[in-house]
């Protein structure tokens, strides 16, 4: 079920309702009604997904419970490996075992010796990335004596297939959305009007900006061989608002959806193409991410402590796993490169912690040279994203090396519209986030936030994407 | 939480409010155009009572493929091309029905192909009825090939939002500053010069063995209304098929499928270039308009 469906937009009062009216007594059954509801939202895609997340539960609960009882390092370090061992086990074989099995084929064929690959037709399930992480950090927190272990199945089932945030996030830390589970939520009219607002707000960016901006970037990617440089450029300027309204979109609505409920999760995304370097771009641009790989990989490794050549070390497992964690292609794995590439410069310089405020923030207008600093960072990450676009290495380098052969043209693209024809829109959304880029969304705290939000669905029905819907891309990570 | 349903009552109240508004006005900008974009749009816009000797439907074989200018120049004839692109035996029937409403005709000409066989509507050459869906004979022949068309028709704005490539803001907005190809051309856009490139595939269709009914109703309407009606095949690139099933169910069926082995007179195997599209016109007087 995606949030842009009618089955969603059914789905959600019915759920609604039966939370606030019919299992309102206690939280027992508030969290019963949130596993059912969460279950039937993913069965929804396909049921047999419902026995993957329900054996990770099994899992990680029992290793939750047998961590408490036992003092033992060794045997709790065994049982976190085991946790760790099962869980990137199961994602590993569902999304890289026909990577890594076509990977050794071309590299037995690249020697010279033919293998006949042993792929299989495996099903990717829904959202196993970003679940998969949200239990291990569980498992690792408990592990770290940094949360409690919860002694209650439904509860942590409740935790683990929680539906607004179960197939693209934010990717929850169970030291956050775990004890909310723990106590009876109350309805509050402002969260679940400021809920109302964030799932407008999503909708506008998933339907408006990231679905329009998609039909405009994948045709020019499909025939960027016939394009000129200026088109390209629009191409991957396209593609990062595709990527950014769909996943950002997403998490509003998650974000909004969950304050229906009572819950708070964390902030996914904090106006990225706003910011005067990489590092703050990377502060900004999925955070919930960010901040796993931060604490649960880069400081375990050393993080920033030890040698500069440690520290690098460090950036680039960091970045590389990020990207590999996006999706099994080379393609991802370069995009991460890339994105290390971009840092090591700043971590060298220790300027990496430089930009931690809002731009402009004390000024309506940026200086000339902040305008500068947003305009490189983002020409870099356009860049970057070509690799995460293309469907292949080659076809990313062919990208480029076109995109600075310098040709100008103004072309009619195949699906009959002109290459420019999206800039006004996305230039609406910049404007939008430049005049909220102090606050967590553009109607949180604003006058009249009924108005706006009526201007927005206004704009959803007269500008929005319906005839060619897309699943959100996050889905297939 | 009475506070909470009560805002939420009043978005509700006002989108749906927006989404009959929204719909009237789409509605009305469509029924009234200050530039018709669509073949059907274009055809309400006509002069009504307007009196043709012929008119020839189809698709984009016959839009593009078929001169009305040139036979009034060579005979005299008044004619109109009504053929528009995607458009499957459904749609002629559309077409047909829309442009006898409000016309006279002697003469019709129907252009069929291999999607003779095909029963059901075509999901884009559909699309510009959309807007005019409120008329009941329209809605009923939509209703019974589309199990959506309720939606369609009941819900405000469905239509648009579900189509807003061909139906939405941006087609709302050019309809105010770009024409068609084919106004005060009757109906014939000027095709392509392309041509295309030499090739050995053949364009090979199996028909079913069986009449069609939107073509077995455009007949008997043609019938009731005392007007002659002609099936015929615009020339196909080295075409191969079973056209004895035209011949068996279609009265007064010509073939001119393969008329042209000359590569140049087309711009793909399924489509005349201009050229093409002159000389074709000449053998269709020929065949029809000659004493």
């Amino acid at each position: 079920m995606i949030f842009n469906s009618l089955d969603f937009a059914i789905f959600l009062p019915v759920v609604f309702f039966l939370y606030w009216f019919v299992f309102n007594k206690t939280v027992d059954r508030q969290n019963v009604l949130v596993v059912v509801a969460s279950y039937v939202f993913y069965g929804w895609w396909d049921y047999r997904f419902l026995a993957l997340i329900l054996f990770s539960t099994i899992i990680d609960f029992g290793i939750g419970q047998l961590l408490l009882k036992t003092e033992i390092p060794k045997k709790r370090e065994l049982l976190l490996w085991t946790s760790i061992s099962v869980n990137l086990g199961l994602l590993g074989f569902f999304k890289y075992y026909n990577f890594f099995a076509d990977s050794f084929v071309d590299a037995f064929s690249f020697f010279g010796h033919s293998i006949q690959p042993n792929t299989l037709d495996i099903i990717l399930p829904v959202g196993i990335s970003f679940y998969t992480f949200q239990t291990l950090s569980y498992t690792i927190d408990v592990y770290r004596k940094k949360l409690e272990p919860t002694s209650s199945f439904i509860e942590f089932s409740a935790f683990v297939s929680f539906f607004p945030q179960l197939v693209a996030g934010p990717i929850e830390r169970a030291t956050n959305l775990l004890p909310q589970f723990k106590h009876k939520r109350h309805f509050k009219y402002s969260e679940a009007m400021d809920g109302v607002y964030l799932i407008i707000w999503g909708l506008f960016k998933k339907v408006v900006i990231a679905d329009n901006c998609a039909q405009f970037a994948n045709d020019i990617f499909q025939h960027s061989g016939s394009y000129s440089s200026s088109t390209l450029l629009l191409g991957s300027f396209y593609f990062a608002f595709q990527i950014y309204g769909d996943f950002s979109g997403y998490s509003d609505i998650a974000i909004g959806t969950s304050k229906l409920f009572g819950f708070n999760l964390m902030q996914n995304f904090a106006v990225p193409y706003f910011s005067r370097d990489m590092a703050e771009f990377w502060r900004r641009w999925h955070i919930s991410l960010s901040t796993w790989f931060r604490d649960y990989l880069y400081i375990p490794l050393g993080g920033s402590r030890g040698s500069k050549w440690q520290q690098i070390r460090n950036v680039f497992i960091i970045f590389i796993v990020s990207g590999f964690w996006h999706g099994a292609n080379w393609t991802f794995v370069i995009w991460g490169f890339l994105n290390a590439l971009y840092f090591i410069p700043l971590l060298l310089l220790n300027r990496n912690r430089t930009h931690t405020n809002v731009i402009a923030e004390h000024s309506i207008l940026p200086s000339v040279k902040e305008i500068g600093q947003v305009v490189v960072t983002f020409m870099l990450t356009l860049l970057a994203w070509i690799f995460f676009r293309a469907n292949t290495i080659s076809d990313a380098f062919l990208y480029i090396e076109r995109l600075f052969q310098f040709s100008f043209k103004m072309d009619r693209l195949t699906l009959e519209r002109f290459s420019y024809e999206m800039i006004p829109l996305v230039v609406l959304l910049v404007g939008i986030e430049w005049f909220s880029r102090r606050k967590q969304h553009p109607l949180e705290t604003i006058k009249k936030p009924m108005v706006w939000s009526l201007i927005l669905i206004f704009l959803i029905f007269v500008f929005g994407s319906f005839s060619s819907v897309q699943e959100f891309i996050y889905f297939q990570f | 939480m009475i506070q909470f349903f009560k805002r939420i009552a009043i978005l509700l109240s006002i989108v749906v409010l927006t989404l009959f508004l929204l719909d009237s006005l789409y509605t009305y900008i469509y029924v009234h155009p200050h530039y018709a974009r669509s073949k059907v749009s274009w055809l309400k816009t006509l002069d009504t009572d307007s009196k043709y000797d012929y008119a020839v439907f189809g698709s984009s074989r016959v839009h593009f493929n078929f001169n009305p200018m040139l036979v009034e120049e060579k005979t005299g004839y008044k004619g109109i091309n009504l053929g528009f692109p995607n458009s499957k035996s459904f749609e002629i029937k559309l077409m047909v029905k829309l442009f006898l409403e409000k016309h006279q005709v002697n003469t019709i000409f129907i252009q069929v192909d291999d999607h003779y066989s095909i029963d059901g509507f075509d999901p884009i050459a559909i699309v510009p009825f959309l807007p005019y869906i409120r008329d009941p004979q329209l809605f009923e022949d939509i209703r019974s090939v589309n199990t959506e068309a309720s939606f369609l028709y009941y819900l405000p704005f469905y239509r648009y939002m579900k189509y807003d490539a061909k139906l939405g803001f941006r087609e709302i907005m050019m309809s105010f500053y770009k024409n068609n190809k084919y106004d005060n051309r009757l109906g014939y856009p000027l095709g392509k010069e392309k041509q295309m490139r030499e090739r050995e595939t053949k364009y090979k269709f199996l028909l079913e063995d069986k009449s069609n009914p939107h073509i077995e109703e455009v007949i008997t309407i043609c019938k009731e209304k005392n007007i002659q009606i002609y099936f015929y095949t615009s020339p196909i690139y080295k075409a191969e098929g079973n056209f004895d099933v035209f011949h068996k169910n279609l009265p007064n069926y010509h073939d001119f499928s393969n008329i042209f082995v000359n590569a140049k007179l087309f711009r793909d195997p399924y489509h005349l270039n201009i050229e093409g599209t002159s000389v074709f016109t000449e053998e269709f007087i020929e065949t029809y308009f000659k004493p």
